[in-house]
């Protein structure tokens, strides 16, 4: 039961087809993967850098502050000296 | 333990080598993920490797798909700004690869961030429509039947058309043509119905018509 077509829609599909043929990528559009996956790759080292100087940031923090609050915990308690100022008081009350 | 373990690991590992939308043609992911055992999996699988953080699951896709879109946006912003609009959409997928659900194709979601990015683009430059890169000498085309030459004169000559075009036809063209998609998927990427879709590819195809005849061109 195929319908014949008429001239105006014989020539409606020759023209659909050749717009279709005519409208495809070429040449320039064949290297997009490979631009494309370089954007990627080139986000992901810039994830990873951003991460990994984060990391190395949260490392050198915690590092500092083991470090101080050892100091402070084996720290020996200060003795301030006083013999300059016992001397002073002594002349003083002297004089 | 160590017989529990042994119990629990085949489950395990089926749980690894299992996953994703019930129904889907999600069953076993080869052990090494090269460009060859990717091309086998389809989108589904390989959004679902992506985003598991398997970054050649991405790398396949966008191997499947960027020349289509290449495609689409050097038809619609131009040639040479094409590679920049594909790297700005691309990443922009890969940042929001979590967030995309399956409840459209990978292709389809591609082409619409493709299309805001185009869109962004104009916006920032609004004389970009009329300008598509073409060679001049592509302006003399008067082929006769149509051999190699003459397609690669209709080609250019047919870029060269869409820019006459008014934006609703010349995107709706684009998107079918250019990126292959059908009806549905152009519809659900410009968010109207279908009917409307066709509407505008009905008007495009007759006014590109139009245009090539004036210059010589017939099928």
């Amino acid at each position: 039961m195929n319908r014949r077509l008429d001239p105006n829609e014989r020539d409606d599909a020759a023209w659909t087809r050749l717009l279709s043929e005519a409208a495809q990528p070429d040449a320039r559009d064949e290297l997009a993967p490979a631009i494309a996956i370089r954007a990627v790759r080139r986000e992901r080292d810039a994830r990873y850098h951003q991460r990994s100087s984060l990391l190395r940031l949260v490392a050198g923090l915690a590092a500092a502050t083991v470090v101080a609050v050892s100091l402070s915990v084996h720290a020996p308690a200060t003795n301030y000296p006083t013999e300059g100022f016992d001397a002073y008081r002594e002349a003083s009350q002297a004089w | 333990m160590s017989l529990t373990l042994n119990l629990r690991l085949p489950a395990a590992l089926a749980a690894i080598t299992r996953f994703g939308p019930a129904g889907g043609s999600l069953d076993v992911v080869p052990a090494s993920l090269d460009m060859a055992s990717l091309a086998a999996l389809d989108d589904i699988t390989l959004v679902s490797l992506a985003k598991r953080g398997h970054d050649a699951a991405f790398e396949g896709l966008l191997e499947r798909h960027a020349t289509r879109l290449h495609a689409v946006a050097a038809r619609l912003v131009g040639h040479d700004e094409a590679a920049d609009i594909l790297q700005e959409a691309t990443i922009s997928a890969y940042r929001g690869l979590r967030g995309f659900r399956a409840d459209a194709s990978f292709c389809t979601w591609m082409h619409r961030i493709v299309l805001n990015a185009c869109y962004a683009h104009l916006r920032r430059r609004p004389q970009a429509r009329e300008d598509l890169e073409l060679p001049d000498d592509a302006a003399d085309a008067r082929p006769g039947p149509l051999g190699a030459a003459e397609r690669g004169q209709l080609r250019e000559a047919l870029e060269r058309a869409l820019t006459q075009l008014s934006p609703e036809a010349r995107e709706t063209f684009v998107l079918i043509e250019y990126g292959d998609l059908d009806y549905g998927s152009a519809a659900v990427v410009l968010g109207v119905q279908p009917g409307t879709v066709k509407s505008r590819m009905s008007r495009a195809r007759a006014a590109l018509r139009d245009i090539l005849e004036r210059q010589g061109f017939q099928p």
